[in-house]
């Protein structure tokens, strides 16, 4: 291994960021992201950096017409995207569930409804399904084949 | 406990742990594109930071790759989010049941004077927050984001590969056995179960992980004897376990702390006994693409001990500690969780 090299890549993986910490929702929760965040980056070691996962360099065979930077954000709202519509879709499908079970529109039976087995693999099912299809609208012809 | 989560938490935490899966896709993919750019064994240089600067080079226009990434970034951000979201909904029924635990034989013991080691306090795997940055750490760790989360997304069950350790141990007769590192009692319950006539110990710095620990204990009428301390230093009594062990802490941990948590349980054990760490599968016996993948995926999760720990010599630590007859292998088939035993001479 040559010296250079190797003092090249540790040069280029100190100049990285750190991945951002998480946006919980809570005041305190918030608070702890922002110490916890802050600390990290006081505290992190050039050699050890995380690789930035942000900018991606655009395709120039493809059309590009927002920013590298904030095509990521789309992406990264595009999955939370789908993780809220998922949330309505699963909530959709228990009510239909209850609504079956008892006749009546109980967004608290819906709350608190634990799915059977025979159910909860129902939804595990469409889930995952749905899932994928999300994700292999990322690739021009869905998800990349791989061995299992 | 009743921890039967509504529908928003138990929709979204499913969510989550199903877009791990997904991931799971498509590091499969990253690894096929790797290879599709020429890069494997023979092309991938032995420098860990050199092979990083090739391998994202060479994936710069990998789809899989950059989806890869952003869908990891998205799962790091929203893994503890989403299981504080999840609490708070339930709070209301979840934290009567958490302050008010069950009563039983199970004791914590925590220390006024106990020394927090520095590399805990900011390094010690990456959760917002701190593992006692909640007060219900223990059950928003233990219960919805490992359970929930990481049982349905990590290779294997988690719980037997934690039966497996535990049955890996050379003798089923221990009389007294200390489980360091211990935090919300997993492999502590794998441990009570194989040996359920020993009296059980652990330690452990989240006094949160320990309190949800103890309620666990005291629901199964277990009487374990939890101490928050550091490993290093648990201020136990010299030679009073036969068996001393742990599961899944070594790649926490900075070499230094190894040397001196190998230390400990060698001061800790009597004559004869048995030591047993279990932890991460270590990189020489990964390929290339997994050794980068793995080390990649900790630069992002922000573990800055794995690379080191998962490099060391754990038998030649163990040696150094004193312990002999040690053993350092890797459980079929995935060689995951791998092993490192040894025995303090009689």
């Amino acid at each position: 291994m040559a010296k250079g090299k190797k003092k090249q890549a540790r040069a280029v993986a100190g100049k990285r960021a750190i991945g951002a910490v998480a946006a919980p929702v809570t005041k305190q929760s918030k608070a702890l992201a922002r110490k916890t965040a802050a600390t990290r980056t006081a505290m992190l070691p050039a050699k050890i950096a995380a690789p930035s996962n942000g900018a991606i360099a655009p395709d120039p065979a493809e059309a590009h017409y927002l920013l590298a930077r904030r095509t990521e954000d789309v992406a990264t709202a595009f999955v939370s995207m789908a993780g809220e519509l998922w949330i309505v879709k699963d909530r959709l499908a228990v009510l239909e569930r209850v609504l079956e079970k008892h006749g009546i529109p109980a967004p608290e039976l819906v709350d608190r409804y634990e799915p059977e087995p025979e159910f909860k693999a129902r939804l595990d099912g469409e889930r995952r399904t749905w899932v994928r299809r999300i994700i292999s609208a990322l690739f021009p012809t869905g998800l990349p084949k791989v061995d299992p | 406990m009743k921890t039967a989560l509504l529908q928003r938490g138990r929709a979204e935490l499913s969510f989550v742990a199903d877009l791990g899966l997904v991931g799971g896709h498509l590091k499969r993919a990253v690894r096929k594109d790797l290879e599709a750019r020429g890069l494997g064994p023979d092309t991938l240089d032995a420098d860990l930071d050199v092979r990083h600067e090739q391998a994202e080079t060479a994936l710069r226009d990998s789809r899989a790759y950059r989806n890869f990434l952003t869908l990891h970034k998205w799962g790091l951000n929203n893994l503890t989010r989403a299981a504080f979201d999840a609490f708070e909904a339930n709070r209301a029924e979840l934290e009567p049941q958490l302050v008010s635990p069950p009563t039983g034989p199970a004791t914590l013991d925590e220390p006024a004077d106990i020394r927090i080691p520095g590399y805990w306090h900011n390094w010690f795997h990456n959760t917002t927050g701190g593992w006692d940055g909640h007060e219900h750490m223990g059950f928003i760790h233990g219960e919805l984001i490992h359970r929930w989360v990481v049982g349905t997304t990590f290779p294997g069950n988690i719980f037997a590969q934690r039966d497996a350790a535990a049955a890996a141990a050379p003798r089923t007769d221990y009389r007294r056995i200390l489980d360091m590192g211990c935090g919300t009692g997993h492999y502590t319950q794998s441990l009570t179960r194989r040996f359920p006539s020993a009296e059980i110990h652990g330690t452990d710095c989240s006094g949160a992980l320990l309190r949800y620990a103890q309620r666990i204990a005291n629901e199964q009428g277990w009487a374990w004897h939890l101490r928050r301390v550091p490993n290093e230093e648990t201020g136990l009594p010299s030679g009073h376990f036969d068996f001393v062990t742990s599961y899944i802490l070594f790649h926490e941990l900075p070499v230094t702390a190894i040397k001196a948590t190998l230390a400990e349980a060698f001061r800790l054990l009597e004559p004869g006994g048995d030591m047993l760490m279990a932890d991460v599968t270590r990189y020489q016996k990964m390929d290339p693409i997994a050794v980068w993948q793995q080390d990649s995926a900790a630069r992002r999760e922000v573990e800055p001990f794995w690379r080191e720990s998962a490099t060391a010599d754990l038998a030649q630590l163990a040696t150094e500690a004193g312990f002999v007859e040690t053993r350092s292998y890797g459980m079929p088939p995935m060689n995951y969780p791998w092993i490192l035993s040894g025995r303090k001479p009689r």
